[in-house]
């Protein structure tokens, strides 16, 4: 291997101090063989970086497909890497920039062979995160990001193929805070990871609160003295609501006509164990 | 600060409590109607009580219990703060394909019928953790007195 490899790490470390660090950008595959240009443009892709060719750092031959993204440093920063450059020409290396991901302080050294990733930058409408780390992504063409100083208002991403404008920003914002909720209101309800599709989570949801309120109710008549004489195996609750089951808590408390009625009928079923001790006893 | 549970649990046990001394003697089926509604609201009441005003259908569960009459409850979904929210409300689910479904959970939840979706899924999971507490220690340790 050569000397240059094993520096890497280094030669990273210490040629961007400032700037973004690459050691999260930089997870090239390692030890892909082979050489020339198509490995270099694979890997150049996976790491995500542009690089500058010519004038920056010359690298080896084949060995070394990884190092040539630290070359892109351009000749401002003083590089340990030896460039091919008989291997990189300046249209090449820009059309290996289009293909991997652009930061904007790669600009300014490597004038107009950043253009490509210029523009490209400029198509993303939306505020682009701060953080680069498409570059860990294989291909970054997914996401296009700058790594800019992050600014005092919400970076969101546009993912690619979407609208940026801002009404289907918010749209999108407020959908995936729904879906989010939804995740939640699934842990919650039993058997409900199962299934999928907001239709059907919806309506087990429904029925789990219907099924509770029931419940709420059934524990209200057993804890009438009357009902704790007899036997407390009933278990169960009436089969199914035939009344809607809408929150009515006034309707409990001073409609004593009108609820009378609501139970009666539905729960007739059910509570025809219970009355029917109530009728036997003798008033 | 005890938790919900014992909050509610207190309370509902002080209602029921209340309940037992004040029962009259007869147990006709219009009385034990009656016992079994105000249980039922005891429980609903302690609980929203215990959660207090923080939450949106606790609010509204204490607000309908206060309001006593059914004329009152019916003005209030008809003043002008009930349309304007229901109008703003409405101006979201345009997208909604479950609209069926947003609707019933409206009805279920306490309150649900002012909100937007959002916080109606909100409102919803603090509901459902509750109403399970609800149904569930109290009232089995009343039961097996």
């Amino acid at each position: 291997m050569d000397p240059e490899l094993t520096n890497e790490a280094s030669f990273t470390a210490g040629s961007n101090p400032a700037s973004y660090s690459l050691v999260e950008l930089v997870s090239f595959p390692r030890g892909s063989g082979g050489g020339g240009l198509g490995m270099r443009m694979r890997n150049l892709g996976g790491s995500g970086e542009g690089f500058g060719v010519g004038d920056a750092s010359v690298e080896e031959s084949t060995v070394t497909d990884q190092s040539g993204s630290h070359g892109r440093n351009g000749g401002s920063r003083g590089e340990k890497r030896r460039m091919d450059v008989g291997t990189f020409h300046e249209d090449e290396s820009s059309k290996f920039v289009s293909t991997s991901c652009s930061y904007s302080d790669l600009n300014e050294p490597n004038g107009k062979r950043m253009k490509p990733s210029g523009s490209r930058d400029e198509n993303d409408g939306s505020k682009p995160k701060a953080e680069a780390n498409s570059g860990t992504g294989n291909k970054g063409a997914e996401e296009k990001s700058k790594p800019e100083p992050p600014k005092d208002y919400i970076h969101v991403r546009a993912r690619r193929g979407q609208a940026t404008d801002s009404h289907s920003l918010a749209e999108r914002a407020r959908r995936e805070k729904i879906s989010e909720k939804m995740k939640i209101l699934q842990d919650l309800v039993p058997g409900c990871n199962k299934v999928i599709g907001k239709a059907v989570v919806l309506d087990e949801i429904i029925n789990y609160i219907q099924s509770l309120q029931r419940q709420v109710e059934y524990l209200s008549m057993k804890l009438e003295p009357v009902n704790t004489r007899l036997n407390p195996t009933i278990k169960g609750f009436p089969p199914k609501e035939l009344a809607t089951p809408t929150f009515d808590v006034t309707g409990m408390i001073f409609g004593l006509q009108a609820p009378r009625e609501y139970t009666q009928g539905p729960q007739v079923e059910w509570l025809d164990l219970q009355v029917g001790n109530v009728f036997e006893r003798p008033t | 600060m005890p938790s919900i549970k014992t909050r509610f649990t207190y309370r509902f046990i002080r209602a029921v409590q209340k309940l037992n001394k004040n029962r009259g003697v007869s147990s006709s089926m219009k009385e034990t109607y009656r016992r079994y509604h105000m249980i039922r609201v005891a429980s609903y009441a302690s609980m929203a009580s215990a959660v207090g005003s923080k939450r949106a259908w606790s609010q509204a569960v204490l607000r309908k219990i206060r309001n006593h009459t059914l004329h009152r409850d019916l003005k209030k979904k008809c003043g002008i703060h009930a349309l304007i929210r229901r109008r703003k409300v409405s101006e979201n689910p345009r997208n909604n394909l479950n609209f069926h479904q947003e609707n019933d959970l409206r009805k279920l939840v306490p309150g649900g019928e002012d909100m937007d979706f959002c916080r109606l899924l909100n409102e919803t999971a603090h509901y459902i953790k509750c109403l399970r507490t609800q149904g569930l220690h109290p009232k089995t340790q009343l039961l097996e007195r």
